[in-house]
């Protein structure tokens, strides 16, 4: 039973103490994807320039096209990790069609993932830009 | 007009992939003069310089891509800008594509293209 002051204190200052934590957490959260929002974008560009790259030469290049897939999948997923999947609720698509992509390695497939790749690099940069704006 | 940024995003890849597939055949031009530039162009010419243009017809449109080179610092990353228009059968400039992802792509396809790297070989390996 709560009775005395102290003891209403103690509860007050778990609460305060759990809802500090979840702060500094948050920040912290922020400030790592504010720093790494860039370079992951410098990144996925750099993926889709490949991508473009393999593209136009298909057939003879289909091998390098996979292996930029897995490397721009894993940076697609540290980004959903760095968002949380609510917010990252859009690199699904891009997902989606690299499973559909390992399943049936055929051009029409490749062309989906890059066109995806696309509209991601684009929800980063927005993202960061809004970011910019709002500091 | 009810368009968003993804449909942009969408058309530019399209482009991209009609590029490489050769059903879009592109061309060289003289870069885009500055007075016919839209706004951002504008803004744009300066700190770059235009460098090189490529122009297609599609569906009855003139397409036409020109890169702009920084004039601040050419090897830092960030140093090309792109931009992507619909000119009337006058060249004169009637809409400009929003700088979304992928225009810069679709200029390497474009150089791609005019490289002709696949009928190169070709006459190499026929001799």
């Amino acid at each position: 039973m709560l009775s005395t002051f102290a003891d209403w204190a103690s509860v007050i200052s778990l609460g305060v103490t759990v809802v500090n934590t979840y702060l500094i957490v948050r920040i912290k959260q922020g400030i790592v994807l504010n720093l790494t929002l860039e370079p992951i974008l410098s990144r996925l560009r750099e993926n889709s320039e490949n991508m473009n790259r393999h593209l136009s030469y298909y057939e003879l290049h289909s091998d390098n096209f996979l292996k930029v897939v897995n490397v721009c999948e894993a940076n697609i997923k540290t980004i959903r990790h760095r968002l949380g999947y609510r917010r990252g609720w859009f690199l699904r698509g891009v997902l989606r069609s690299m499973r559909k992509y390992r399943k049936d390695r055929t051009q029409p497939t490749a062309q989906e993932v890059y066109s995806s790749l696309l509209h991601v690099c684009q929800g980063v940069a927005n993202m960061l830009e809004e970011r910019r704006i709002t500091g | 007009m009810a368009l968003t940024q993804g449909d942009f995003v969408g058309a530019v890849a399209r482009l991209n992939d009609l590029t490489r597939r050769q059903l879009i055949k592109w061309s060289p031009c003289v870069p885009t003069p500055r007075s016919h530039a839209g706004v951002s162009a504008a803004i744009a010419v300066e700190m770059f310089k235009q460098k090189f243009s490529f122009e297609a017809t599609y569906d009855e449109r003139i397409l036409r891509i020109t890169q702009f080179e920084s004039l601040i610092n050419p090897l830092l990353p960030g140093s090309y800008k792109y931009t992507l228009d619909v000119r009337d059968q006058d060249g004169s400039l009637t809409f400009q594509f929003p700088d979304v992802e992928g225009i810069s792509d679709l200029f390497r396809s474009i150089q791609t293209q005019k490289l002709d790297i696949e009928g190169f070989i070709k006459k190499l390996a026929t001799g």
